[in-house]
C-alpha cells in the first residue's frame, strides 16, 4: 500500500530533473556518469586516438618517450653525477622511476586545464562535466600500461641474464599504485582546474610546477640516498628539511615499492606506513576535489 | 500534462573585469561568511539595461521568471536583444545554474544551437557521429539504429571514413544539423537566430525546424522573426528585461511585441567600434540613422506597407561638391539587400546639392512594401565611381508587421511569402 502511495505521487510529480540554483556539496553524479558511460568511452577513445593519428609510427610513440627519456637520464644522472644506486642497472633503476612519474604527470597535467580547454563544449551542453577528467584518466592509464609493458621487456633481460633479483610480492602492488596515483594526479588536475577557470594566475604555475616536483621524488635519485645524507647532517645537529619533502611527497613511496619490487633495491628503508599515508593522501585530495569540481561546474561558464 | 516548470528563476551576472579587484572582492566575501558577519546573499543588482550605465556592477539578466510549458505545446519566445531569451536558454540546456529558483523537466531536452559541438577534427565523420550524438546524449544503441538516416540526410557518405577536419565548412555544418535533428528528445529548444551557414543552408535549416515543429513535439522557439512565430506557435510569451511581461495568445503577443511600448531601439548614434566600408579616407562621417513612421516617430516597428523615412546624420569633413552618391538599402537575415534606394534615382527628397564642410540630416522617404518580418539598413555614401566616403552595412534592425496603419491593409497570409510586395495588378482573360 505504501509502495502504491509512493508511485501514485511519483506519477503525479514525476519530474525527470530538476535545476537548482544551490546544490549539495557533496554531489558526485555516479548515476549521470553511468547513463554517460558510453561518453566516457567515447572520450577515452578520441583522447588515446588523436595522440598519435597521422603519424607513420603510431602508438611506438608512448614507447620511444621513456626509453629516449631514460637514455639521457642514464647518462646525465646515472653517468655523469652518479646517482643511480651500486647493484642495480643503471636503465633499470631510472627506467623504473620515469614511466611511473610520466603516467602521473600526464594525469595531472592533462587534467588541470579541463575547464577552459572544454569552455567551448561545456558552454553549449550538458553532460556530467566529471566524464571528461575521468576519460583522460582512463586514457592516460592505457598508455602507462603500454609503457609499463616496455618496462618489463628490460626487466626481463636483465632478469635473465641474471642482473637484478625481483621482489614479486611488490611487483604485483602496481595494479593498486596505478589506481592510487591515476586517482590522486585527477583529484590535483581537477582542483587545478577548477582553480583556474576564474582566476588563471595557477595556469602559469602547473607547466612548470609539474616538473620541478619530480625532483621532489625518488625518480632521479634513490630514497636511500637522502637518507644517508639526512643521518649525516643529523649527526651534525642539523635538520634535514629535504627528506622530509621527499617523504611528505606521496607519490615517493609508490616509486620506491615499484623500485623494490623491480630492482630489489631498497626494501630495509621500505616502511609501509608512507605507503599507507599516499593512500589516504589520495583518497583525501580526490574527495576534497570533488567538492570543488562540483562547486565550479554549476556556474563556471559565466567566469571562464 | 506539464512537461517543465519554471518558477521564479533569477539569474545575476557580475559585470566588468576578473583580475585583481575583484578577486580582492571575492577574499572579502569568503572571509565575512568564514566569521560569521552575514551578508546578503546576493550581490544587490539592478535591472538589465545595457544603454544606461548603473551604480551596480551587478545586473540581473533574468528575474523572477516564471512559466510552464504543457506537453505538445510549441512555445514561442520573443523579446528584444538583451530582453534574457539567452540566458534563459542556457539554463535550460543546464549550462549554467540559476541564481535563484528552480526548472523541472520531464523527460531530454536538448537544443538545436548544439550544431557541431564537441566534433573532434582528427576524427573521421563516423567517429564523430558517434562521439557527437554520445555528448548530446543519445545512447549507443540509439545511434547505431539511426547511423544510416543521418548519414544519408547530410549527404556525405563518400567522405564518412575521412577526418572531418579535411571537410568543407559547408559538409561540416550538413553533418552536425544532420545529427542534431536526428536527435528526437522529448522537448526540443530551437534557437532560430542562431541559424547558421551560408543562405541555402539558412533556409533549409529554418524548413527543417519548421517541420519539426509542425511535428506535434513540445517546442521552445525562439525567433525574431513575428511571422514564423505566428504561423509555428500555439502560444507565446514576451520577455523584456529579465522577465515575462505577457504570457498567452500567440496574436495578442506578436501585437505587443510589435507595437508595445517604445524600444531602446538599436538605431541612432553609431558606435566609434562599428564596422565602416571606407576607401576615400577623410572625407565625411555617417554620425547617426533613425527610422521615423509616418507619424514622424523615431521607431523600429513599422505596420504593413508603412511609410519610412530614414533619417541620417552626415560630417562631411572636406568639401565634396556635387561628386556624392548616396546609397540605402534593406536587408533581411538572408539577402544582405533586398531594396535599393539611391540619390540618383530622386530618392533623397533635395535636388542635388553641394555638399561643403558641415554637417548634413539626409532624409530619405520610402514608400515601402516589405513583407512582414525583420530587417536590417545599408547606408554609404560614394563618390560618382562608387568608391565609398563612408558605408556602415547590417545597421539596426526593425520589424514589420503583418497588420497595416489602416485597418483595412492587411498582410492575410500567414507566411511570408517573399521579400517584397510590389504594386501588381491582375486580371482574367478568356481566350477560348
Amino acid at each position: 500500500m505504501v509502495s502504491f502511495v509512493t508511485f501514485a505521487h511519483r506519477m503525479k510529480e514525476g519530474w525527470d530533473y530538476t535545476i537548482k540554483s544551490k546544490r549539495t556539496a557533496w554531489n558526485f553524479e555516479f548515476k549521470a556518469l553511468w547513463k554517460y558511460r558510453y561518453l566516457i568511452l567515447l572520450f577515452f577513445k578520441r583522447d588515446f586516438v588523436a595522440n598519435y593519428k597521422q603519424t607513420v609510427l603510431g602508438p611506438l610513440w608512448f614507447v620511444i618517450q621513456p626509453i629516449l627519456t631514460t637514455v639521457i637520464f642514464t647518462f646525465v644522472f646515472g653517468n655523469l653525477a652518479g646517482l643511480a644506486p651500486e647493484g642495480v642497472p643503471d636503465v633499470l633503476f631510472f627506467m623504473s622511476g620515469i614511466v611511473i612519474w610520466n603516467y602521473f604527470a600526464d594525469v595531472f597535467v592533462k587534467t588541470s586545464n579541463i575547464f577552459r580547454q572544454n569552455a567551448n563544449i561545456f558552454g553549449k551542453v550538458y553532460f556530467p562535466r566529471m566524464a571528461v577528467p575521468i576519460s583522460v584518466m582512463l586514457a592516460s592509464m592505457l598508455k602507462f600500461l603500454v609503457q609499463f609493458l616496455l618496462l618489463i621487456v628490460v626487466f626481463l633481460y636483465y632478469w635473465l641474464n641474471g642482473e637484478v633479483d625481483p621482489n614479486f610480492d611488490f611487483i604485483a602492488l602496481t595494479p593498486l599504485s596505478a589506481i592510487v596515483l591515476g586517482i590522486m594526479a585527477m583529484g590535483l588536475g581537477n582542483i587545478t582546474s577548477a582553480l583556474t577557470a576564474k582566476y588563471r594566475d595557477f595556469t602559469h604555475l602547473v607547466g612548470f610546477g609539474v616538473q620541478l616536483l619530480m625532483y621532489t621524488t625518488t625518480v632521479i635519485y634513490p630514497l636511500s640516498k637522502i637518507i644517508e645524507w639526512a643521518n649525516a647532517s643529523e649527526a651534525l645537529g642539523d635538520f634535514s628539511y629535504q627528506k622530509v619533502i621527499v617523504l611528505a611527497n606521496p607519490v615517493t613511496s609508490v616509486i620506491e615499492s615499484f623500485r623494490v619490487g623491480f630492482c630489489n633495491h631498497g626494501l630495509e628503508i621500505f616502511n609501509w606506513n608512507y605507503y599507507w599515508y599516499s593512500i589516504g593522501s589520495a583518497l583525501v585530495i580526490f574527495l576534497v576535489s570533488i567538492v570543488i569540481f562540483n562547486k565550479t561546474e554549476q556556474n563556471f561558464i559565466d567566469t571562464v | 500534462m506539464e512537461v517543465l516548470r519554471i518558477k521564479n528563476i533569477s539569474k545575476q551576472y557580475k559585470l566588468g573585469e576578473i583580475d585583481r579587484m575583484s578577486y580582492f572582492g571575492d577574499i572579502k566575501r569568503s572571509f565575512k561568511k568564514l566569521v560569521g558577519i552575514s551578508v546578503s546573499q546576493y550581490e544587490k543588482a539592478e535591472v538589465n539595461d545595457r544603454s544606461v550605465r548603473g551604480n551596480s556592477n551587478y545586473v540581473w539578466a533574468l528575474n523572477e521568471l516564471s512559466f510552464s510549458v504543457n506537453k505538445g505545446e510549441v512555445l514561442g519566445i520573443v523579446g528584444r536583444n538583451g530582453a534574457g531569451k539567452s540566458t534563459l536558454l542556457k539554463l535550460l540546456s543546464r549550462v549554467t545554474g540559476p541564481t535563484t529558483g528552480t526548472i523541472q523537466v520531464k523527460g531530454r531536452m536538448a537544443s538545436l544551437l548544439e550544431v557541431g559541438t564537441g566534433f573532434h577534427p582528427e576524427l573521421t565523420g563516423k567517429e564523430n557521429i558517434f562521439l557527437n550524438g554520445a555528448i548530446l546524449g543519445m545512447a549507443k544503441e540509439e545511434i547505431e539504429s539511426k547511423y544510416d538516416e543521418i548519414i544519408s540526410f547530410s549527404g556525405v557518405a563518400r567522405y564518412i571514413d575521412t577526418p572531418v577536419k579535411r571537410y568543407s565548412s559547408g559538409m561540416y555544418v550538413r553533418l552536425a544539423f544532420a545529427i542534431a535533428v536526428h536527435l528526437e528528445p522529448e522537448i526540443l529548444i530551437i534557437d532560430e537566430v542562431l541559424a547558421v551557414g551560408d543562405a541555402d543552408f539558412q533556409k533549409k535549416c529554418i524548413k527543417k525546424m519548421r517541420e519539426i515543429a509542425q511535428s506535434g513535439r513540445t517546442i521552445l522557439f525562439v525567433s525574431h522573426n513575428m511571422s514564423t512565430v505566428r504561423e509555428l506557435c500555439s502560444r507565446a510569451i514576451l520577455l523584456d528585461k529579465g522577465g515575462v511581461v505577457l504570457d498567452g495568445d500567440t496574436e495578442q503577443v506578436v501585437q505587443e511585441y510589435l507595437t508595445g511600448g517604445h524600444s531602446d531601439s538599436h538605431f541612432g548614434l553609431i558606435p566609434a567600434a562599428y564596422p565602416r566600408t571606407i576607401v576615400n579616407k577623410n572625407r565625411l562621417e555617417i554620425r547617426s540613422i533613425n527610422l521615423h513612421n509616418e507619424s514622424g516617430e523615431d521607431n523600429d516597428r513599422f505596420f504593413y506597407q508603412e511609410k519610412i523615412t530614414i533619417k541620417v546624420k552626415i560630417n562631411v569633413l572636406n568639401d565634396l561638391g556635387i561628386d556624392y552618391i548616396c546609397l540605402a538599402s534593406f536587408g533581411d537575415q538572408i539577402h544582405d539587400r533586398i531594396s535599393y534606394h539611391s540619390s540618383n534615382n530622386d530618392l533623397i527628397s533635395e535636388t542635388h546639392q553641394a555638399l561643403d564642410k558641415g554637417e548634413y540630416e539626409f532624409e530619405l522617404v520610402t514608400h515601402q512594401s516589405l513583407l512582414p518580418g525583420s530587417y536590417h539598413v545599408n547606408f554609404s555614401v560614394l563618390d560618382t565611381m562608387g568608391y565609398p566616403y563612408d558605408g556602415v552595412s547590417g545597421y539596426g534592425s526593425f520589424e514589420i508587421s503583418a497588420l497595416g496603419r489602416n485597418k483595412n491593409l492587411k498582410y492575410s497570409w500567414s507566411k511570408s511569402l517573399g521579400a517584397v510586395a510590389f504594386n501588381n495588378e491582375f486580371k482574367i482573360n478568356r481566350i477560348k
